[in-house]
């Protein structure tokens, strides 16, 4: 996927404000973990689990958990 | 008195004997246990689900020989009559169908599209309404009447995060089996639903709480006030609406969720 869409895939999931880079934090709740989960399933067919994202605090973290090779 | 004693044990009106009952998802979980226990009360089971090897191992686990299994995937409309025609051909006329297929859908709302609708409403309300047409059917069901019972759940009518599609799913069990208790009644056709909570070792339980962290595990758990349910509590809960014990119960959403919707 590339990283744009993914960008904009994310801000519209989160339904965040501001445009999403790399540096963007993540604020986990209970509603927003479970639509991060969604959308990385979704888009990547890989299933994160709760725990995984813990360790999450911004969208360059995410993308590592994914895979930087998922991305173009 | 003493007669009515001896009358309850000689004639068990929670007894399945002579029937021949379909139920689907009884590859697992709560079709399984339903189909496991109804065969134990004495009844014919027509096992329908996805996994040819679960479904063998249940056959051998059934008792007598009046059991069928059919390797079926229940969206696919075109080919349910086919298998209604050919369990009442080699069985005789049926008298129950428990529909426990069922998909769980945990995702937020903006993050649904009207495929995953479509998809769940595919297996847990639509091929479910289906089976129901087909084996109420005069050409398949027993002239003497018959019980049709929906796997709904508590969702149905409480509502929890992320489980739209799901909740939604499951009250549309609720509400067209009102509807079809009020159109098959003629028929002695009886129609209800149960609603169980979360059971444990499901499928379903298993994927939702997959998406908790140890603190929401703790909390869903404390939303039952008797702990979570068991399989056997909702196949229990079949017989008996199966069985001529119901005989006057139809439209009915039996509650069995240790208190879930209480609170």
């Amino acid at each position: 996927m590339d990283r744009q869409s993914f960008f904009e895939g994310l801000k519209d999931t989160l339904e965040l404000e501001e445009k999403v880079s790399e540096e963007t934090q993540i604020h986990l709740t209970s509603l927003s973990t479970l639509a991060i989960i969604a959308y990385v399933d979704e888009n990547f067919e890989k299933r994160v689990k709760v725990a995984d994202l813990k360790n999450v605090g911004t969208v360059s973290d995410l993308m590592d958990l994914i895979g930087r090779d998922k991305f173009s | 008195m003493i007669n009515f004693h001896n009358s309850i044990i000689m004639n068990n009106p929670f007894s399945l004997k002579g029937k021949n009952i379909v139920i689907t998802g009884a590859s697992s979980g709560i079709g399984r246990q339903c189909a496991l226990q109804c065969s134990e009360m004495g009844a014919g089971i027509i096992a329908i689900g996805r996994r040819e090897e679960k479904l063998k191992k249940l056959l051998l686990q059934l008792r007598g020989s009046n059991n069928l299994i059919y390797v079926q995937d229940i969206t696919k409309y075109d080919e349910l009559e086919s298998l209604v025609s050919d369990a009442f051909t080699k069985l005789g006329p049926l008298d129950g169908f428990i529909h426990s297929a069922g998909i769980e859908l945990t995702m937020p709302l903006v993050t649904m599209n009207h495929r995953h609708y479509e998809t769940l409403f595919a297996t847990d309300v639509i091929a479910g309404f289906e089976l129901a047409r087909l084996i109420s059917k005069k050409k398949y069901v027993n002239p003497a009447g018959g019980s049709i019972v929906f796997i709904a759940s508590v969702m149905g009518i409480t509502g929890d995060i992320a489980l739209t599609a799901y909740c939604s799913g499951k009250g549309a069990l609720i509400a067209g089996m009102k509807a079809m208790a009020l159109e098959l009644a003629p028929k002695k056709i009886r129609v209800n639903c149960i609603s169980p909570a979360y059971i444990e070792d499901t499928e379903v339980t298993e994927n939702t709480l997959a998406y908790l962290s140890e603190e929401g595990k703790k909390e869903r758990l404390a939303r039952h006030p008797l702990g979570y349910g068991r399989t056997t509590d909702v196949a229990t809960g079949c017989i008996y609406l199966l069985s001529d014990a119901a005989r006057w119960i139809t439209g009915t959403n039996l509650i069995i969720d240790g208190g879930y919707s209480a609170k």
